[in-house]
């Protein structure tokens, strides 16, 4: 059963629900006893207001899929995105030569690949260490693109011990020592 | 089955055959739940026209649930109810019941707590009286019911104080009013006693005879 029938399924439970909640009330009312009154005003209101919520459970979830499914249909591949932006920099901003930056979700190894045959682009993505080494090992990565020497420029300090320790102080703080050689 | 349906009633059952309409429908043509139509019809009918249903007939429940028939329908309290109809009985319960303030809401006009929440808490008394109605009473017979049944509590004179104030220059004459007054007030001296105004139910008295304990023809209430 897919999910469209099974929330079907669900709701048509939920009418047969509020149905005996309904009559229940009704019964009440024709017939003010203390047995139907308490039964309409506890348990038919009860059922009543669980089916209500099963509703509204339903309903919540048949619009969020409605969305996701909408939005789904509107994005285009990844791949596809990457290369449009690529286009639109390059004829509406004049740009020959660009560094596209971004996370590991937005510059993909796919993406990556339609990349890799274009001049004049080049990239730089925010992966997770490991992942960093595995492009390392299929030289995939531009360690070009990284001046390692202008970190150490732009520091005051000069000394060896010196910038050792500012190091170690920030290493400490970060954890972060497993990516460096110091 | 009620003589009639009230304005209020009748808006409960008008909304439930909505309801009942509007589902029935579903159930039995099946159209499409992604449909903003169904979605909006199972809206009124699951949720709005349900709300209306419980709404007027929580009203007329709380309605139905003052009236001596109500009281009365459980057979232990049959011999209260009859009392309080009977319009020779000099119980002080039925002349209650004859005078037009309480009518045919006597019993809770005169069993309700008094106070801002006394609503609330009457009603949560009564579902107590239905519990150990269920539980205990049930298969009881009358006469020993008569002897079982008793107030949780002593009887409040507050409630009394609902309408004889106590305050008045005419209540305040009275030389039994006026030699018991700080006792009624705080409830040392029940109104409702044999010395004073007699039992309310003077037949669950087994001392007592159904008159016995109520006082003379003709004295104030």
């Amino acid at each position: 059963m897919n999910l469209v029938g099974r929330r079907g399924k669900v709701l048509r439970i939920a009418c047969y629900f509020a149905l005996l909640a309904i009559a229940l009330m009704c019964w009440a009312v024709l017939d003010p006893r203390p047995l139907p009154v308490v039964i309409a005003m506890s348990v038919g209101q009860a059922i009543g207001t669980v089916s209500l919520g099963v509703y509204i459970v339903v309903v919540f979830v048949e619009i969020r899929n409605e969305r996701q499914e909408r939005a789904n249909s509107l994005r285009p591949p990844p791949e596809e995105h990457t290369l449009r932006k690529s286009t639109l920099l390059r004829n509406h901003y004049g740009l020959d030569s660009f560094i596209l930056t971004g996370d590991c979700g937005q510059i993909t190894p796919a993406q990556i690949q339609l990349l890799r045959g274009r001049s004049g682009i080049q990239w730089i993505a925010a992966w997770k260490h490991h992942k960093v080494r595995d492009l390392l090992g299929y030289q995939s990565v531009q360690l070009g693109l990284v001046d390692t020497q202008y970190q150490v420029r732009t520091l005051t300090i000069k000394t060896k011990d010196k910038i050792g320790v500012r190091v170690g102080k920030v290493l400490n703080k970060y954890k972060v020592g497993k990516h460096f050689k110091v | 089955m009620p003589a009639h349906i009230s304005p209020l009633g009748s808006i409960a059952l008008v909304c439930a055959a909505l309801a009942s309409f509007i589902l029935i429908w579903f159930l039995i043509k099946h159209p499409p739940i992604g449909s903003p139509t169904t979605k909006l019809w199972l809206f009124v009918g699951l949720g709005i026209l349900p709300i209306g249903v419980a709404s007027t007939g929580n009203i007329e429940g709380f309605k139905a649930t003052k009236q001596r028939e109500f009281c009365g329908s459980c057979h232990v309290m049959t011999p209260y109810s009859s009392d309080s109809n009977d319009p020779k009985s000099l119980a002080l319960a039925s002349r209650h019941a004859r005078n037009k303030l309480f009518g045919n809401e006597n019993c809770y006009v005169c069993h309700a707590d008094y106070g801002m929440f006394g609503t609330v808490l009457t009603k949560m008394g009564g579902m107590r009286h239905v519990w150990h109605y269920a539980l205990t009473y049930r298969k009881m017979t009358l006469e020993e019911s008569k002897l079982a049944i008793h107030l949780r509590q002593p009887y409040p004179n507050e409630n009394c104080m609902q309408c004889h104030s106590t305050k008045l220059d005419l209540w305040q004459k009275h030389p039994d009013h006026k030699a018991s007054l700080d006792g009624v007030r705080t409830g040392k001296i029940s109104c409702a006693s044999a010395g004073c105004h007699g039992y309310a139910h003077p037949f669950t008295k087994p001392s007592t005879s159904a008159s016995a304990g109520a006082a003379p023809v003709g004295s104030h209430l």
